[in-house]
Order: structure tokens, then C-alpha cells, then sequence
């Protein structure tokens, strides 16, 4: 798979994320790492531990790394996230799960793009 | 947190996400060394660790234990903000957190996604421009300190020359202005009566040096007489008060100069006293300008401290005594409760100022008043040890060594030293090359062992061992003794160091 076709698979923008890290030797480094980012694994837990505090700031970074590797569907919906967590407000559960699809969509391709 | 290069500019990169912090560190790329931190108080950690060697700093402002905008606040505190640029690293553009941020002293702001060419060009941009701002703030201090420190020696010279021409003691001069500034600044700091800046102290300290230069226009025969003056002849003498102060008034430039209308005051009135039974004007209290009030003070007691050919030398506490108590005219009462109150320093200091030549004694008394731990008095006990041990070692021809205790050091007489291929003044005998090449690296170990399990109460130390003696293997038997003296003022017992003795078996 190319690194075009991944961006495509998953909602992301190959073009703007090629424009800002120049080369796609340096992209493909930082989406390879991607997998061992604690973020999301981190909002998920303490969601279930009901740590409001910890999960915004969890979101808050999934959503930034998100934003810089150009993921824009799971940069969406980890902002929106953020912003319900930072109003003190709860997450709905189809709202997580909608996030959980994306980023297992994500997870599963960096595979293929590795293979 | 990895650092890749030493001496390229360091950029500190503070970012809970560790995928946020590489890709900033490889957009950055190798010109820069980075350092990494994952949350503010390890970035607080680093930058105390590293200070202004860090050339930026960039900062994401939501993250666990601290945050950004605190790291900024504490940075404000402790005023590194001057000197370590911040750039604002955040997703949030519109949020008021980023507009605190710049309150707050950030000088920059990226924003993510993070942008490669924006990234290098924000970071390069801030730095520059702070590394221009530190070469200007360092050529200014140094043109300052440079300038500062011409004026400092043309008047001591000026001071010298004075003192000189007067048949003064030698080190009048320099003493009557270490005084003058201790009891400004004790002035300054215990009482709130007179208002004192440090440019105020620093003018008053440096026009001291003047105070007798009224001198130069009398006698020299008449300064070097020892009997008693006549009382014409002693208005004479007493006439360098006017004659200083017309000198500096008369000058053809600068006389309307801060440093010489205050070197004037002091010149014409610093044998004023305060109950108005000085000299020349019979000024009265506060009458006297403060700078010839403690210029006539300090004078006071150096003279009486110091040779001279009309007095006896007076001890440290006679002379304090004799001030204090009036015996040598009256000064303003505030000043006496600040002189009584730094006599002890005062004492010091000259002393270490006269020890100047005398790096070990020097070292030792710094270290003394450093801790506080040992008083004066024991100063002067320890120093009269030294000197005999000194003279001891000067004139025997035996290897006899004397150890200091603080800073460790051994002192061998010239001789010995010759005869041992070591230096007379061993610093940091146990890693010494010479001494190793000496004694061998296992004996230097166990004598240097022994010393230190030495106690008051089995203070010897004996060692047989092989040592090279004028260029020969030889062996010998060191032994020494540890010695200690008790602190007057705590009665506790302090290592004052040890003297040692070293026989050659022929």
C-alpha cells in the first residue's frame, strides 16, 4: 500500500501532511510510531475510571498528535472530545465508539503499510 | 530525554506526547541539540540545570503534573524568562491560555499541525534574535566593568601615590576603603535612617581614597616627626583638612563631578567629630555629611590599628574599645551601633585583604568565614601554629611536613621538596602526580587512609614504605600527627591539620 492510498483509506490529508512534513520518508517514520502513542489508550481507561481530568488532557494530546500526522477524521472527532470533556460535560458512548472505529481503522492499515 | 550534541544551541522541547516531541526534534533538525521534557516540572528541572545555555524553549501549554503557562509564571519568578526565549507550542490558537502565554513573556507561538518550514524558521528567527540581545548585554557590561575598573585604578594609584608621599603605612589606604564600604552597606542594610544606593556607596567608597591627599602640600619632615609638635606646627598638620578641599575645588576640570564634591566633603570635614570639638569648621552632628563621618571613622580606626610614628599599635578590641567608648572622639551614635556590629567582619576582611600573598592561609580563612565555623580568634591561633611550624620546617634537615586541613594541602620546606621531586605546596596530595611518583600510588592511598581514621585520641600515624629519594629507591617510615585545637567559642574540636616527620633508612 502507498503511503496516498493509507491517508485515503483512513480520512486523513496525504497532500497537506506531505506539505508540512516535506518528504514521505519522514512521514511514514512518524505514522509508524503511531501505534505506540499512549493517548488514546489513555482517554479510553480513564473514561471507564470516569477521570474526567486525565481523559480531556488525553484527548487533548490524541487530538494534537492527530492534527500534526494529518489523521483529520480522528483529529475531528478527538477535538470534539476534547471539548465536551473540557465543558465537564460526559462522553456519549457512540461518540467514543465512532473514535474507537476510527482509530482501529488506523491501527489496521499502519499494518498493511508496514507490510 | 536524549541529548545528541553538546555544543550545538540547545532548544529544550517540553511536550506530554512523545510522537509531539520527535517529530518537533526531527523538523528541527540536526543543526540543534534537543532536549526533551514531558511535562513543566521537568522542564523547570532542566532549565535549572542548564540555565541560559538553553537557546529556546518550547512549550506546550495542557500537560499532567505542570503545566505550561505555570513553567512560565515560575520562569517569570525567577527572572530566566530574560534571558531563555519561549515559543508556544498548542492546538488551541483562539483560547485565552495563549494570550496569557505572551503576557507571561512567550515570544513566539506555533501552532499544530506542525509545519517544517514554519517550525525551523520560528525557531531560528528567536534565537537570533536573543542571541543578538545577549552579545549586546554582554559587550555593554564589559565596556562597563572595563571602564569601571580603569577608574577603580587610577584612583587607587592616585591613593598610593598620596600615601606614599605621606610616609603612610602602607596599606592606609586600601584598608580605609574596605572599611568605609563595609560599614556602608551594613549602614544601608540595618538602619533605614539614611538612604544609601549602591551607586551612592560605591562613589563614597572610591572618593575615601582622597581623604588625605591635603597632605601632599605640607612638609614631609613635619609628617615625619615622631616628638611633639609644637601647636603651631599642629595646625599645620591639621590644615590638610582645607588644603585637600581647596586642591579639589580648584581643579580645572571636574570639579563639579559627583566623585569630587563628595572626595571634598570628605577631605575638608573627616576630623570633624559629632559633639563639634573637630576639625577645621567644628562641625556638629549631622552637620558633618555622611560620607566624612564614615571616612573619619574608618580613618580612626585604622590609625589606631596601624604603625604609626606618633602611637603605639593598638589591638582589634582596644581599638574598637577606644572608639566605642569615645576615648578617640565622638562619632554619630547610629554609626558606632553599625561599627560594633561588623567589627568582627571588619576585622576579617582586612585580614584576608593583608593574607592576599598567602594563598594557602588565604584559602583556609575564606573557607573559615564561609562556614562561620571558626572565629576569629581561632584564625589568629591557627596562624600563629602555622608560622612556627614554618619556621621549624625552614631550618631543619630532616624531611618534617606540615598538612593543612582546609583545603587539604602539604607543605614541604624547598629543600625536601628538592630531594622528595615533589612541589613545596602539595595541593590535593592524594591524587598528586608527583607525590605518586614518589611514594607509589598504594602507599600515597594508605597514609592518606590512616590520616583520615586518625582520631584526637590515637593521632599518630606511622607508615614504612619504599619512596624514591634523590632519584634512588629507597625506604622510609612517615609518621605523622594529626593535630587539633578547640574553637574557644563552641569548645568543640576542629582537625587544625598535622605535622609530620619522614626518616630514610640509608
Amino acid at each position: 500500500m502507498t503511503i496516498e492510498n493509507f491517508y485515503a483509506l483512513t480520512g486523513g490529508d496525504y497532500a497537506d501532511t506531505k506539505l508540512r512534513f516535506l518528504t514521505d520518508d519522514r512521514i511514514l517514520r512518524f505514522v509508524g510510531k503511531f501505534p505506540s502513542d499512549e493517548s488514546f489508550s489513555l482517554l479510553k481507561s480513564s473514561l471507564a475510571e470516569n477521570n474526567a481530568e486525565t481523559a480531556f488532557r488525553a484527548a487533548h494530546t490524541l487530538k494534537g498528535v492527530a492534527s500534526n500526522l494529518g489523521f483529520t477524521s480522528l483529529f475531528k472527532v478527538s477535538s470534539e472530545i476534547t471539548e465536551v470533556l473540557r465543558g465537564g460535560n460526559t462522553v456519549a458512548e457512540e461518540q467514543f465508539a465512532e473514535l474507537e472505529k476510527i482509530y482501529d481503522l488506523i491501527i489496521e492499515h499502519i499494518k498493511d503499510l508496514q507490510a | 530525554m536524549a541529548a545528541r550534541n553538546s555544543h550545538k544551541q540547545k532548544i529544550l522541547i517540553v511536550d506530554d506526547s512523545e510522537m509531539n516531541r520527535s517529530i518537533l526534534a526531527d523538523m528541527l533538525g540536526e543543526e540543534y541539540s534537543c532536549i526533551e521534557a514531558a511535562n513543566g516540572q521537568q522542564a523547570i528541572e532542566l532549565m535549572s540545570l542548564y540555565g541560559d545555555k538553553l537557546g529556546l524553549v518550547l512549550l506546550d501549554i495542557v500537560m499532567p503534573v505542570m503545566d505550561g503557562l505555570e513553567v512560565l509564571k515560575i520562569m517569570n519568578e525567577r527572572k530566566w524568562i530574560q534571558d531563555i526565549p519561549v515559543i508556544i507550542i498548542s492546538a488551541d490558537n483562539a483560547s485565552d491560555s495563549i494570550e496569557r502565554a505572551y503576557e507571561l513573556g512567550a515570544t513566539d507561538y506555533i501552532r499544530r499541525p506542525f509545519d517544517v518550514h514554519v517550525v525551523r524558521r520560528r525557531a531560528l528567527n528567536t534565537i537570533m534574535l536573543y542571541g543578538k540581545q545577549r552579545a549586546l548585554k554582554g559587550m555593554i557590561e564589559e565596556n562597563l566593568n572595563k571602564r569601571q575598573q580603569e577608574q577603580t585604578l587610577i584612583i587607587s594609584v592616585l591613593g598610593h601615590i598620596i600615601e606614599f608621599r605621606n610616609g603612610e603605612s602602607g596599606r592606609h589606604v586600601t584598608n580605609v576603603r574596605t572599611i568605609c564600604e563595609i560599614l556602608l552597606n551594613a549602614l544601608s542594610e540595618y538602619t533605614g535612617k539614611y538612604d544609601l544606593s549602591p551607586d551612592e556607596i560605591s562613589l563614597i567608597t572610591m572618593a575615601s581614597v582622597l581623604h588625605d591627599v591635603g597632605k601632599i602640600s605640607i612638609d614631609s619632615e613635619l609628617l615625619a616627626r615622631t616628638d611633639k609638635l609644637s601647636a603651631k606646627e599642629n595646625e599645620v598638620l591639621k590644615s590638610h583638612t582645607l588644603l585637600g578641599a581647596e586642591m579639589l575645588d580648584k581643579l580645572p576640570v571636574g570639579n563639579n563631578e559627583p566623585l569630587v564634591k563628595k572626595a571634598y566633603e570628605i577631605c575638608r570635614w573627616h576630623h570633624e567629630r559629632w559633639d563639634g570639638n573637630g576639625y577645621p569648621d567644628g562641625l556638629k552632628g549631622e552637620e558633618i555629611p555622611l560620607s566624612a563621618q564614615v571616612v573619619g571613622l574608618a580613618d580612626a580606626y585604622d590609625t589606631l590599628t596601624g604603625r604609626r610614628a606618633f602611637k603605639e599599635v593598638y589591638s582589634h578590641s582596644k581599638a574598637v574599645d577606644m572608639i566605642l567608648s569615645g576615648e578617640y572622639g565622638s562619632f554619630n551614635p547610629v554609626l558606632l551601633e553599625v561599627f560594633r556590629s561588623v567589627s568582627d567582619k571588619l576585622r576579617t576582611q582586612l585580614r584576608l585583604h593583608s593574607l592576599d600573598r598567602d594563598d594557602g592561609v588565604k584559602s583556609l580563612a575564606e573557607s573559615a568565614v564561609e562556614t562561620d565555623s571558626v572565629s576569629s580568634r581561632t584564625l589568629d591561633l591557627l596562624d600563629a601554629e602555622r608560622e612556627k611550624n614554618r619556621f621549624i620546617l625552614s631550618h631543619s634537615n630532616e624531611i618534617l611536613f606540615e598538612v593543612y586541613a582546609n583545603p587539604v594541602g602539604i607543605r614541604f620546606s624547598d629543600e625536601s621538596a628538592k630531594r622528595l621531586g615533589v612541589k613545596p605546596y602539595v595541593t590535593a596530595p592524594a591524587t598528586d602526580a608527583d607525590m605518586i611518583n614518589c611514594f607509589g600510588k598504594e602507599n600515597v592511598k594508605t597514609i592518606e587512609k590512616l590520616f583520615r581514621e586518625a582520631t584526637r585520641e590515637k593521632p599518630s600515624v606511622c607508615l614504612k614504605c619504599a619512596a624514591t629519594f634523590d632519584g634512588k629507591q629507597v625506604g622510609c617510615t612517615v609518621t605523622a600527627l594529626k593535630q587539633y585545637i578547640r574553637n574557644p567559642e563552641t569548645g568543640r574540636f576542629i582537625c587544625s591539620g598535622a605535622v609530620g616527620k619522614i626518616d630514610v633508612e640509608e
